[in-house]
C-alpha cells in the first residue's frame, strides 16, 4: 500500500516509516501540516497516519480540509491526547480510527493493515469464508467444515469481527473496542481467555488451526501457508 | 470628588440631565397652568360686569347702558378696568387715545393699554355685539406674564439648584460606596490573578446584592484553589512515584548495556518496553484522576445491571480458569445517574482489582441494589483485605500496599474508580468483607 505519514517528530516519522516498509508499504514522510495536506490533495495513497499537532497546520484541521475536498482514503490519527473527549473529536473530524502515544508498533500495523483492507462493503448477509469455517452473519452461526460451532454470543462476535479481518493482525484493543465497545485496557488478560475459549470451538478438532496468536501483537484468523 | 473615567461619574451625570430635563417640563407645565387659572379668574370677573351691562340694555334701554358705561369709565379712570362701547350715539372708552377695540370681532381678545401713567398693562378684554348691533366690550388687568415668570422662574431655579446639589451628593455617596465594594473586589480578584489563592471577601453587615457577589467569588476561589490543590497533588505524586519505575528501566537498560551479550540484550529491551508501558499507563492514570478531579460529569439515567453485567461477562472466563466463583446478584431494575462508558471503567477497575487478590477457589460476590437515595454496586472478595487504617490511604494515586509489587498494574486502579464515582456525583468506599476486601461504588439512584 500507499502510505503518507504527517509526523513533526522526524524522529518518529523514521520509525513508523521503517516499520512500514519492513510490512512491504510504500512510505511518503511529511513533517508539517500544510505540506501534508497538499501531498493528500495532489496523490493517491490508500491510507493517511496523520498526526494531531503539527506545525503549520493542524492535524485536524488537515483532517477536514481533506474530507471536503471528498477524499475517501482512510485516515489514521495519532495523538499524543488519548482521552475519549480527543478520540470522539478525531473522529468527529472524519477519521476512521485513533491511536494514542506512545503505541505499540504492533499495534499501529495491524490497524493501518486494516484499515487499508477494510472488508469491501459487502451485503451485510453474506456468507464470511476463511477455509472450511463459513459464518452467517444474518442467522449469527458459524459452520466449519460440516460442523455447526456453538457459540456464545461473545464468542460469535470475535469470531466475525476476526473472519471481516481474515489475514490481517488484530490487537486485544481493537477486539475489546469492536466487541464490548470499551476503549480502557483491562489490566487482566481477559480477551486471550475468551479469544482461547473460542479456538477450543473452532480449531481443537481440526487438523489446521485457523486462530494464530500473532506474538506480541493479538490474533490473526486465517488458513496457514 | 468623581474620577473622571469611573462609570459611576457618568452614571450620575445622566441621572443628572435627566432630573434637569423632567424638572424643566414640571417648571413649563405648572406655570401654564398658574396662566390658566389667573386668565379663568379674569374671564369670569368680565363674562359677570358684561352680564350686568346686558340687563342693564335689555330691561331699561340703550341710554341706561350708555350711561353706566360712562359712569363706570368716570370711576375707574386712569386704571385698568377697562370698558367700551359703540352705539348709535358715538363710542365712549376707557382708553385716552382712540377705540382700542374697535373693529375687533366679537370674542375675548388680549390687548395691551398704555394707563395714564405712562406704563402699559396687559388686558384681557370680551367684546360682545348686542341685538341691536351695539358693540360692547369690558377688560380687566390680567397679571403680568413677565412677572409670572420671573417668579416661577427664580422659584424653579432655587429648587432646581437644591435638588442637584442633593442629587450630586446622593449619587456621590451611592458611587462612593458602591465603588469601595468594588475595588474591594477588584482587590482580592486582582491577588488570584497574582496566583494567591488564599485570601478571601468579607461580607458586610447587611446582605446585600455585593455579598451575594462575594460569596459567589468566594465559593469560586474555594473551587480553585481545591483544583490547584489536587493538581499540585497529582504533579507531586508524578514526581515522586514515577522515578521508581523510571529508575529501575534506566538501571535495566544500563546494566544490559554494560554486560549483556545478545540474548540478555533483548531480554532487557523487551522487558524496558513492558517498563516504559506500565509508565506510560500510569501517566494516563495520573491524568485521568486530575481530568475527572477538575470537570464535573454529566451523568443521565442509565440502566445499571445492563453494564455490569457486562461487564461480568468480560471477565468471567478469567475468574473460571483462576478457579474463582464469581457470584451475581443484580437488581434488574436499578437506575442511577451515570455515564456508562465511565461507569464501566470504574468498575472493570474494581473487578480488576477482586481478581488479583482473590486466591483460587474463593468468591466474588458482585452486587447491585437500591438503598437511597444511592444504587449501590458493591464487590466483595475473600481476598486478604485490607487493613481499616489504610483503607483511605490506598485509594490515593500510586499507594499499592504489597510493597513485593508483584501484581501488575498501575496500582492506580481503585483510585481511577474513586475519581470517576465523585466525577459521577457518588461516592466510593472500601469495606471490611470478614473476611477480604468489600469495595462499593454508589451512585445518585432515579
Amino acid at each position: 500500500m500507499d502510505i503518507l505519514i504527517v509526523e513533526d517528530d522526524g524522529e518518529t516519522a523514521r520509525f513508523l516509516a521503517k516499520a512500514l516498509q519492513e510490512s512491504g508499504h510504500r512510505t511518503v514522510v511529511s513533517e508539517d501540516g500544510a505540506e501534508g495536506l497538499y501531498l493528500a490533495l495532489t496523490e493517491p495513497f490508500d491510507v493517511l497516519v496523520v498526526d494531531r499537532m503539527l506545525p503549520r497546520l493542524d492535524g485536524l484541521a488537515l483532517l477536514e480540509t481533506f474530507r471536503k475536498a471528498g477524499k475517501t482514503a482512510p485516515v489514521l490519527i495519532l495523538s499524543a491526547l488519548a482521552d475519549v473527549d480527543d478520540r470522539v473529536a478525531g473522529l468527529r473530524a472524519g477519521g476512521d480510527d485513533y491511536l494514542g502515544k506512545p503505541f505499540a508498533l504492533t499495534e499501529l500495523l495491524a490497524r493501518v493493515d486494516a484499515l487499508g483492507r477494510r472488508p469491501a462493503p459487502v451485503a451485510a448477509h453474506a456468507l464470511l469464508k476463511v477455509g472450511d469455517l463459513s459464518i452467517n452473519p444474518m442467522a449469527r452461526t458459524a459452520r466449519r467444515a460440516d460442523r455447526v460451532l456453538r457459540l456464545q454470543p461473545r464468542e460469535y462476535q470475535i469470531l466475525e469481527y476476526l473472519a471481516h479481518h481474515a489475514g490481517q493482525v488484530v490487537t486485544r484493543m481493537m477486539l475489546l473496542s469492536a466487541v464490548w465497545g470499551y476503549d480502557f485496557d483491562p489490566q487482566t488478560n481477559v480477551i486471550d481467555v475468551h479469544v482461547s475459549r473460542l479456538r477450543q470451538k473452532v480449531d481443537r478438532d481440526f487438523p489446521t488451526a485457523l486462530i494464530a496468536t500473532v506474538r506480541g501483537a493479538g490474533y490473526m484468523l486465517g488458513v496457514p501457508e | 470628588m468623581f474620577r473622571n473615567s469611573s462609570r459611576t461619574f457618568r452614571g450620575t451625570l445622566t441621572a443628572a440631565a435627566a432630573l434637569a430635563i423632567a424638572g424643566a417640563a414640571g417648571f413649563v407645565s405648572v406655570t401654564r397652568s398658574a396662566e390658566g387659572l389667573l386668565d379663568a379668574e379674569v374671564r369670569a370677573e368680565v363674562a359677570d360686569e358684561l352680564q350686568r351691562l346686558e340687563e342693564i340694555h335689555d330691561v331699561r334701554g340703550e341710554a341706561q347702558l350708555r350711561r353706566a358705561v360712562a359712569e363706570r369709565i368716570a370711576l375707574y379712570r386712569g386704571r385698568t378696568p377697562f370698558y367700551e362701547l359703540d352705539d348709535g350715539a358715538g363710542t365712549l372708552t376707557s382708553a385716552p387715545s382712540r377705540p382700542p377695540l374697535a373693529g375687533l370681532a366679537a370674542g375675548w381678545h388680549g390687548v395691551a393699554l398704555a394707563t395714564a401713567a405712562g406704563a402699559e398693562s396687559q388686558v384681557l378684554a370680551k367684546v360682545e355685539v348686542l341685538a341691536d348691533g351695539t358693540r360692547l366690550a369690558v377688560g380687566r388687568i390680567r397679571t403680568d406674564r413677565a412677572v409670572l415668570h420671573r417668579v416661577a422662574g427664580m422659584t424653579a431655579a432655587a429648587a432646581g439648584g437644591v435638588l442637584l446639589v442633593i442629587a450630586l451628593v446622593a449619587s456621590w455617596l451611592v458611587g462612593r460606596s458602591v465603588r469601595l465594594r468594588l475595588e474591594a473586589i477588584t482587590r482580592a480578584t486582582g491577588e488570584i490573578v497574582d496566583g494567591r489563592f488564599r485570601g478571601r471577601l468579607t461580607a458586610s453587615s447587611g446582605h446585600d446584592e455585593f455579598d451575594a457577589l462575594g460569596d459567589h467569588i468566594n465559593a469560586m476561589l474555594d473551587a480553585i484553589e481545591a483544583l490547584v490543590d489536587s493538581q499540585q497533588a497529582a504533579t507531586t505524586a508524578i514526581a515522586h512515584d514515577l522515578r521508581t519505575p523510571v529508575t529501575r528501566l534506566r538501571g535495566r537498560l544500563e546494566t544490559a548495556l554494560r554486560n549483556g551479550g545478545e540474548a540478555e540484550l533483548r531480554e532487557a529491551i523487551g522487558k524496558g518496553i513492558a517498563d516504559a508501558d506500565g509508565i506510560v499507563a500510569a501517566f494516563n492514570a495520573l491524568l485521568r484522576i486530575a481530568k475527572l478531579d477538575a470537570i464535573p460529569g454529566q451523568p443521565t439515567p442509565c440502566a445499571l445491571a445492563p453494564v455490569v453485567a457486562d461487564v461480568c461477562e468480560l471477565y468471567a472466563p478469567v475468574a473460571e480458569e483462576a478457579g474463582i466463583a464469581l457470584v451475581l446478584d443484580l437488581a434488574p431494575d436499578a437506575r442511577a445517574l451515570a455515564e456508562p462508558a465511565l461507569l464501566s471503567q470504574a468498575f472493570a477497575n474494581i473487578l480488576d482489582n477482586a481478581m488479583k487478590y482473590t486466591p483460587g477457589g474463593g468468591t466474588i460476590a458482585v452486587s447491585l441494589r437500591i438503598a437511597p437515595p444511592w444504587a449501590e454496586i458493591a464487590v466483595a472478595d475473600d481476598g486478604p483485605g485490607i487493613p481499616e487504617a489504610d483503607r483511605e490511604r490506598v485509594l490515593r494515586p500510586f499507594v499499592r500496599l504489597d510493597p513485593s509489587r508483584s501484581a501488575p498494574g498501575s496500582g492506580l486502579g481503585l483510585s481511577v474508580a474513586a475519581a470517576i464515582a465523585a466525577h459521577q456525583g457518588g461516592e466510593f468506599a472500601l469495606g471490611d468483607a470478614r473476611p477480604g476486601l468489600v469495595a462499593t461504588l454508589r451512585l445518585r439512584a432515579v
